[in-house]
């Protein structure tokens, strides 16, 4: 089925662009620095902020996917 | 402190240091985060573009206010008390500046062989 998604605008595209790389390290970040941390709430919510980044990063790889850039 | 990084007195106070810290790293990207969200909905053009970085904005600030408050419970953060405040901000510059002037890698840390990439 080539159902052609609608293109996104290109100063949009900058903007995932930006926020899909901030996400991704910051993803790296949260799941790397729970092996460094003593106290186990924060690591708890080390381990959320891995959770809800993967959701995020899904949803925006499938909105950049759009971009009119490749 | 003593330049000698694996003197046991150094590692005094140490796992409660290395909580803060990583928790402050922690905080300072979901506010940098919450920021870029919401400069970036303001540049959207596309109505699914905006509802989905809506929906992770307001996850952001979720997020922010969980961090914040366990900070605050655990004595990491002292958004009132700002006397409290002012000493954490003093001793953990100072004691990052200390560890900051210790020497605590060789001289050589290409660490060529001991992996295995020949073609690198």
């Amino acid at each position: 089925m080539d159902v052609r998604q609608p293109e996104l605008a290109m100063h949009e595209s900058m903007e995932l662009h930006e926020l899909l790389n901030f996400k991704t390290v910051c993803l790296a970040k949260s799941k790397m620095m729970q092996g460094l941390v003593f106290d186990q709430d924060l690591r708890a919510l080390m381990q959320k902020d891995v959770e809800q980044s993967l959701q995020d990063i899904g949803e925006l790889q499938s909105l950049y996917s759009q971009a009119p850039i490749q | 402190m003593n330049q000698d990084y694996l003197d046991p007195i150094n590692s005094e106070g140490m796992p409660d240091m290395a909580n803060s810290f990583l928790a402050l790293d922690f905080l300072l990207s979901v506010k940098t985060g919450v920021r870029n969200y919401a400069f970036a909905l303001s540049e959207t053009a596309t109505p699914e573009v905006r509802s989905v970085l809506r929906a992770q904005l307001d996850r952001a600030i979720s997020l922010h206010e969980e961090l914040s408050q366990l900070m605050i419970d655990k004595g990491w953060l002292h958004p009132v008390d700002t006397g409290k405040q002012y000493q954490l901000d003093v001793k953990s510059a100072e004691t990052t500046a200390q560890i900051a002037r210790m020497k605590l890698f060789p001289d050589d840390t290409s660490r060529l062989g001991t992996f295995a990439t020949p073609d690198y």
